[in-house]
């Protein structure tokens, strides 16, 4: 019972937190050219080749 | 889109390919508007005007946004922008990224083109986070 209880918490609980854990990489913007509000919570990064 | 207008920032790194005949020199014209004033007017116009993108287009954009010419021709044929450019393609290759465009939206990947929708749904998620903090 109490395996089955561990099995049934792995999929309901510790399995959707894992799938969901995206890593997040950290990347200086330092001397970086951007648009925008400087303080905006979002920060999009874009490598970009203009051709 | 208005409605994420002071909440979202654009970051832009610099990528090239080698391979393509403007991708560096179009660059090096995007970093020279930047040390001007203005990067997002270029980096619109480059956008735009891509793959139309070799060296008397470029200074004619430079003419159109009202740079200093003499200025942006001597740092893209001195390659000035070096400096930047470079550490991004490192950046790049310390990142493992070979497609662009790519993204990191919060730190989170993204590669290749997407839709609209895909970007709104990290974001709008990234401000209900930023707001639970």
């Amino acid at each position: 019972m109490k395996r089955k209880l561990a099995i049934f918490f792995y999929f309901l609980i510790i399995l959707p937190v894992l799938v969901h854990a995206e890593p997040r990489y950290s990347i200086s913007l330092e001397n970086s050219p951007f648009i925008g509000s400087e303080k905006a919570p979002v920060t999009i990064i874009e490598f970009i080749d203009y051709q | 889109m208005k409605e994420l207008e002071g909440k979202v920032k654009l970051v832009v790194k610099f990528f090239p390919y080698r391979y393509r005949d403007h991708a560096r020199i179009a660059a090096e014209a995007a970093v020279e508007a930047w040390r001007q004033g203005k990067f997002a007017e270029m980096h619109e116009l480059l956008i735009k005007k891509s793959p139309k993108l070799d060296r008397e287009s470029l200074i004619a954009y430079a003419k159109e946004l009202n740079l200093n010419v003499e200025k942006f021709i001597k740092a893209i044929d001195n390659m000035e922008g070096a400096d930047i450019i470079e550490r991004d393609l490192k950046l790049a290759k310390e990142l493992d990224l070979y497609v662009t465009p790519a993204f990191f939206i919060n730190g989170i990947k993204v590669l290749g083109v997407r839709d609209a929708d895909y970007f709104k749904n990290i974001i709008f998620r990234e401000l209900e986070n930023a707001k639970q903090r």
